[in-house]
Order: C-alpha cells, then sequence, then structure tokens
C-alpha cells in the first residue's frame, strides 16, 4: 500500500474521531508547552552560569594570578564582567577627552594580600608622599589642593603591568553590601616601585580617603583600588574552577584572619552550583512527571483508538490490507497528532519565555547584576528530541496495543463492533 | 474448486469451549452459486469465515484451488483475501467517510494499484452496478440497498474467483434483497464462485446448491434445478429460530430431482453424521429434510 494512501486513511480516521483526535492534539500540546518551558528554563540558567564563568581567556589568567588574589578574581568576573561596557559608557561620557584604560575586567580587590601593599592615606601619608617628589616618575605628586578629590597615584609596577597612564581611569568597588558600587578615580601620578620611607612601604596605589568617606567607603577598614588589565580569568568548566579554588587553598585562612569579610570562590561556588542543582532537579522532576502523564494520556488514548478501530481495521484485513499497513496508520495518526502538538507547544513557549524574558533581567538587576542577559530561546534539538521521544513511545505503545487486537482473526475484529 | 478435509473449529478452551465445525469434509465446485444455510450458531459463518481466510481452523486443512490455506503467512493469506476472494457482508462494512468510488477501489488501494488504473477499474465495477451518480458520494449518505451494492461492487472490482457474501440481505428490504441476490446470481453466471450464507431458504433455493449445517456437520447437501429455483419464491424464511419451514406441503411436489449439477460435487463423509449425497439419493434426502420439518 503507497504511503500517501495509508496517509489518507490516517487523515480519514482523525476526522472521524475529531472529538478525540482534539482532545488527544490539546493534551499532548499542554505537556510539550510545559517540558519544552521547564527544560528550555533549565538548560539555558546552566547555559548562562557558564556563560558568565567562562567570558576570559587563558593566557590573561597567569598575569592575574601574579598581581592579585585570585579568587576575588573569579567572583569579580563572575559578577562585574558583563557591567565593563556600563562602566565605560559612564566614564566616557564623564570624562570624554580622557585616555580610558582598558576596562576589561574588575574593578578592586579586598586587602587579602599578605603583602597589604595598597592603602588609603592619611593626611600625613599623603604629606609625606609630597615630600617625597624625588619618587615621582610620571604625572604630579599630591598636593592639598588633591583633597577630596577623585584621583589615584600607583606605582611603576603596577603601571607596568596593568599597562595604565597618567590621566586613565580606574574603578575602584567601595567595601560596601551594595556588590557593584564603584567609584573613578583618575590616575594622576605614577610613582617609583615600592621603597621604604621611615617605617613603612609607598603602597601600589594611593587615593583620598575623605573622599571615599564622602562616597560611603569604610575608610576605617583598608581600602584599596587595583585596576586590571587584559580579560580576567578564564574558566572553561567547573572543574577547572574547582581545582583552581584548591591551588589557592589557602585563601580560607586569609580570609579568616583578614579583618574584611570577604566572599570566597569556594561559597560562591558552592552557591551557584546549589542554584544549579535546584533548577535542574526542579527542572527533570516537573519534566519526567509530565512525561508520565503524557505517557499516561497518549497510551490510553491509543488503546482507545486501537480498540474503537478494531471493526475498521478487521474490514480493512478482509479486503487484503496487511498488518503492517495498519500499524502504519495508526503509527501516521499518532505521529501527525504529535507534530501539531509540538508544533503549536513551541510557538506558545517562545511567547511565555519572551515574557519571562524582562522579568529575569528585572531580578538581575534588582540584585546589581546590571547588563547580565539569558538567553530564554528554546534550544534547537529540544523539540526535536521532545517529538523522537514521543514518538518512539507511542510506537512502542501502539505496537503493543495493536499486537493484542491483530493476533485475533480477522472476523473477531470484524466483530469488535460496537464494543 | 473449494475443499474442506477433516476441518474443525473450537472456539474458547476447556468446558466452555464450542465446536463450531466437526470434522467437516466438502468439496464445493468452481463457478457455482452455493448457499450454506443452517440455524444460527449451526457453524454456517464460521465455514465461510475459514473459505474466506477471516478467520483459521483448529485443525483440518483448506484448500483453494490447490492451494492450502493453512500453510500461508499472515501476508500470504491477506494477499489471498485482497485478491482471490471478495466479501460481501450483511453489514456492509463500508468506510462511511470515504466516496462510494473509494470504497470500491479500496482493495486495489491495498494492493498498491495505481491511482488512475484503480479508479477506472472503480468506475466500471460502480457502472456496472447502476451506481455511477453516486460515485462521488459519501457512503454514508446512500441508503440500504446501495451500500450493499456498493459493497458488491467493492467484492468485484479486483475481479476475484471467489465472492463470499455472509447474509447479504440481512438488512435489506425484500425488493433489495431480491436485487442483491439476482447481482449475485450474475456474478456466478460470469464464471465466479460464489458462496451465499443465508437464513432465507428462498434466497438459498435460487442457488445452485445448498449446503446445510447442523451443530457444526454437514448434515444435508441439496441440488436445486431450475424448477426448484422458481419454487423457491415460494419458499418461506427460517423461522425466528432459525428452523427451516415449509409453508406449503404443495411445494414439495415440485421438489427437485437430482440435478445434473450434481456431478461435480463431491461431498465426502465427516464423522459419520455428515450425509453423502450423490446423484441417486439427492431426491430422497432433499424430501426427507423438507418433510422433517413439517
Amino acid at each position: 500500500m503507497k504511503f500517501w494512501d495509508i496517509t489518507k486513511i490516517s487523515l480519514k480516521n482523525m476526522k472521524n474521531n475529531k472529538l478525540r483526535t482534539v482532545l488527544v492534539w490539546f493534551m499532548l500540546f499542554i505537556m510539550c508547552t510545559i517540558i519544552l518551558t521547564v527544560l528550555t528554563v533549565g538548560i539555558r540558567t546552566v547555559d548562562f552560569f557558564n556563560a558568565n564563568l567562562n567570558g576570559s581567556k587563558m593566557e590573561s589568567q597567569d598575569l592575574t594570578i601574579e598581581c592579585m588574589p585570585n579568587e576575588r578574581n573569579a567572583i569579580d568576573n563572575f559578577f562585574t564582567v558583563p557591567q565593563i561596557k556600563r562602566w565605560q559608557d559612564t566614564v566616557l561620557a564623564k570624562f570624554p577627552n580622557l585616555n580610558i584604560i582598558t576596562m576589561h575586567c574588575r574593578g578592586s580587590i579586598g586587602n587579602i594580600d599578605s603583602k597589604a601593599s595598597s592603602v588609603v592615606l592619611t593626611d600625613t601619608n599623603y604629606n609625606m608622599l609630597h615630600d617625597r617628589q624625588d619618587y615621582l616618575l610620571d604625572g604630579r605628586m599630591w598636593t592639598g589642593e588633591d583633597k577630596n578629590k577623585p584621583f589615584v597615584w600607583v606605582n611603576k609596577s603596577y603601571a607596568e603591568s596593568y599597562k595604565v597612564k597618567v590621566g586613565d581611569i580606574v574603578p575602584l568597588k567601595i567595601e560596601d553590601e551594595n556588590y557593584g558600587t564603584y567609584l573613578y578615580l583618575e590616575i594622576v601620578g605614577i610613582v617609583d616601585n615600592v621603597v621604604p620611607i621611615t617605617d613603612y612601604y609607598l603602597p601600589n596605589i594611593i587615593c583620598d580617603n575623605v573622599y571615599m568617606q564622602n562616597k560611603g567607603a569604610k575608610v576605617t577598614e583598608i581600602n584599596f583600588v587595583e585596576p586590571i588589565t587584559g580579560e580576567g580569568l578564564n574558566f572553561s568548566s567547573w572543574q577547572k574552577l574547582k581545582s583552581f579554588i584548591n591551588k589557592y587553598n589557602d585563601y580560607d585562612e586569609i580570609t579568616k584572619t583578614g579583618s574584611i569579610a570577604v566572599v570566597s570562590v569556594a561559597t560562591v561556588y558552592d552557591f551557584v552550583f546549589y542554584i544549579m542543582i535546584v533548577v535542574v532537579f526542579i527542572a527533570v522532576i516537573i519534566a519526567l512527571v509530565v512525561i508520565l502523564l503524557s505517557i499516561g494520556a497518549v497510551a490510553n488514548s491509543i488503546q482507545i483508538t486501537v480498540e474503537q478501530n478494531a471493526s475498521f481495521f478487521g474490514m480493512m484485513k478482509a479486503i487484503g490490507m496487511r498488518s503492517s499497513c495498519l500499524y502504519n496508520i495508526v503509527y501516521i495518526q499518532s505521529v501527525l497528532i504529535i507534530f501539531a502538538a509540538v508544533a503549536c507547544a513551541c510557538g506558545v513557549t517562545f511567547g511565555i519565555l519572551s515574557a519571562m524574558s524582562p522579568w529575569v533581567l528585572s531580578i538581575f538587576s534588582s540584585i546589581g547584576a546590571v547588563g547580565l542577559t539569558i538567553n530564554l530561546a528554546i534550544p534547537v534539538w529540544l523539540p526535536f528530541v521532545v517529538f523522537a521521544v514521543l514518538v518512539c513511545m507511542v510506537i512502542l505503545w501502539t505496537s503493543k496495543s495493536l499486537r493484542a487486537v491483530d493476533k485475533k482473526d480477522v472476523i473477531s475484529m470484524i466483530n469488535e463492533v460496537g464494543q | 474448486m473449494i475443499k474442506l478435509t477433516n476441518v474443525n473449529k473450537v472456539y474458547g478452551k476447556g468446558e466452555s469451549s464450542v465446536h463450531a465445525l466437526k470434522d467437516v469434509n466438502l468439496e464445493l465446485p468452481s463457478g457455482k452459486f452455493i448457499a450454506i444455510v443452517g440455524k444460527s450458531g449451526s457453524g454456517k459463518s464460521t465455514l465461510m469465515n475459514i473459505v474466506g481466510a477471516l478467520d483459521s481452523c483448529t485443525s483440518g486443512e483448506v484448500e483453494i484451488d490447490g492451494e492450502v490455506l493453512n500453510s500461508k503467512t499472515a501476508n500470504q493469506l491477506a494477499d489471498y483475501r485482497n485478491k482471490k476472494i471478495g466479501y460481501i457482508f450483511q453489514s456492509f462494512y463500508l468506510e462511511p467517510t470515504f466516496t462510494v468510488l473509494e470504497n470500491v477501489a479500496m482493495p486495489m488501494t491495498i494492493a498498491g494499484v495505481n491511482r488512475k488504473v484503480r479508479e477506472e477499474k472503480a468506475m466500471k465495477a460502480i457502472e456496472s452496478l447502476n451506481l455511477v451518480d453516486k460515485a462521488h458520494k459519501k457512503a454514508s449518505e446512500l441508503s440500504g440497498g446501495q451500500k450493499q451494492r456498493v459493497s458488491i461492487a467493492r467484492a468485484l472490482v479486483f475481479d476475484p474467483d471467489i465472492i463470499l457474501a455472509d447474509e447479504p440481505t440481512g438488512n435489506l428490504d425484500s425488493q433489495n434483497g431480491q436485487e442483491v441476490i439476482a447481482l449475485l446470481q450474475g456474478i456466478c453466471d460470469s464464471g465466479k464462485t460464489v458462496l451465499l450464507v443465508t437464513h432465507n431458504i428462498d434466497d438459498a433455493r435460487k442457488t445452485d446448491m445448498m449446503v446445510e449445517i447442523k451443530d457444526g456437520v454437514i448434515s444435508n447437501i441439496i441440488y436445486n434445478d431450475e424448477e426448484t429455483k422458481k419454487a423457491a419464491q415460494h419458499l418461506s424464511d427460517y423461522d425466528e429460530n432459525g428452523d427451516l419451514i415449509d409453508k406449503s406441503q404443495d411445494q414439495t411436489q415440485d421438489l427437485p430431482q437430482s440435478s445434473d449439477k450434481s456431478e461435480n460435487i463431491d461431498i465426502k463423509k465427516g464423522d459419520g453424521k455428515n450425509i453423502v449425497s450423490d446423484n441417486d439419493k439427492t431426491n430422497d434426502l432433499l424430501s426427507e429434510h423438507i418433510f422433517e420439518k413439517i
């Protein structure tokens, strides 16, 4: 029997049983919509976390590791890399004539470096700095006029490491609870490398404590500014991140002894991982429940379809139809309904997710993660997988149901009329 | 030639089993109009279904034109039903949403015949049954008589050797019933074997021979000559219990003598209950059968 003729009979069958066909389609449509929505959100959430921890190049990592506590880089990378452009736009608007350094990376770090080479100076410190004009390599030294101004001095090694120069703008994160509050400081001078000045070392970065206090920084603690260049860290996988944490496992001790509470990478990792596990777990549970319901509903529907059509199948067999054709009639019927259900579900899921996107982004904004975007598009392969799973399921169940009917004699099938 | 050898059919298992056919041995000639008659539950439909490969026998052998059905695979049996047999059912079993043309062409559709060819042939069959104006109407829009004619057209469209008709007049009024029987007679006249299962003795007597089944056993074979066929117009139906009844004793005077057609018929003895009929015994047996019902 030709394929088109089988399809035609399938279509006629569906037409004969309009109500059941529509109900089965509707049921599958609802279930496919739920499955597609839940799995898309789950998959895209995982993609989102991976993408935001994978944004940088490996070659930058070494440089960064040498220069600053690396764990914090990961945190900053996670939260702030997407914000860089916004910063740049802001700074450019504020200082259009300035040569802005490459701001590919994060703003600042806490004092978790045991060398403690970055401090905010008191007036006395500033005066001392003013007195040591001989260490000035570029720009100018501090004067009384610089009080309460957004200026910063960096030492030579720092400037070389991060390729910054006088006139560049560097971001400084204020150590408060509002993660993502930054100040922008202009480099006005570059001094010689760390040298002994009386009983302390000249810091890597020097800025005005009064200015910072006015901006809400906790200057009773030690605040630091440490802009870096490059593109930050690259974590291509969770395993790499985990090994990275292990490499710097002494970080926890430092945190405990430090005066500033710092969120460690380990805690971020665990937090993110926990969120992912929960999201994926919920998604999988919902998807499984819906799939089980789908199986039950579709199986029941197929069973009824086959039983109610037993007489028709018997008649067709009586005039010479082979069993394989009967199977194909039901298969095609099922595949057509599933295809229609999945196609419609794709459209509705697209609408649901489009409506969800602004809501998700507003949540990101509320936690300070401005600039982050999540791609809630349905993965192209997902509808095909859902379709394939449903088709396989239907074929299995159809075969089972039809086998029970088909093993009867033709006349018994015909006599199923009205049953 | 339709040949059944020691055919048994048992439905169910154990104590609840029903022995529908018991050691049936029967040879039916090709090209004849043959009626199978008997009470409800006597096994006549079972016999026809086994011949048509709609049902399988529990034991024994069914041979059609030299081919043994028992040894055929499911697909071979499907092809056999498709090309060798034409079925006419009491309930028509047309697909209501298909047009008359599509229904008639269905056996050829199943066989994968090209659409143009099958529609041409189906149209010819429809024309031969005076249904041209209904060709593109849906089967559900037809009257009972028209549906049965469509059913006959479908049975004929693939030019099968054997036509099996199971109570084809059962759902029809008298006039339509007569038309259907006439059509079947015409089909037989064209050289095909027509096997008619019926309760209606009038219809049965219009055939070339009657095979009566009683409790799964061939109890009688009656050969109808032309006079008997005429007399059949006056014979009554089976009664409500399905028993053969004779409304007129006078008609027994016109009962047929052994027909010259009977030389083609060979009824074999089964388990001893089946009747062996030959030319000499035919008339006596027929008389005996009719009178025992009076």
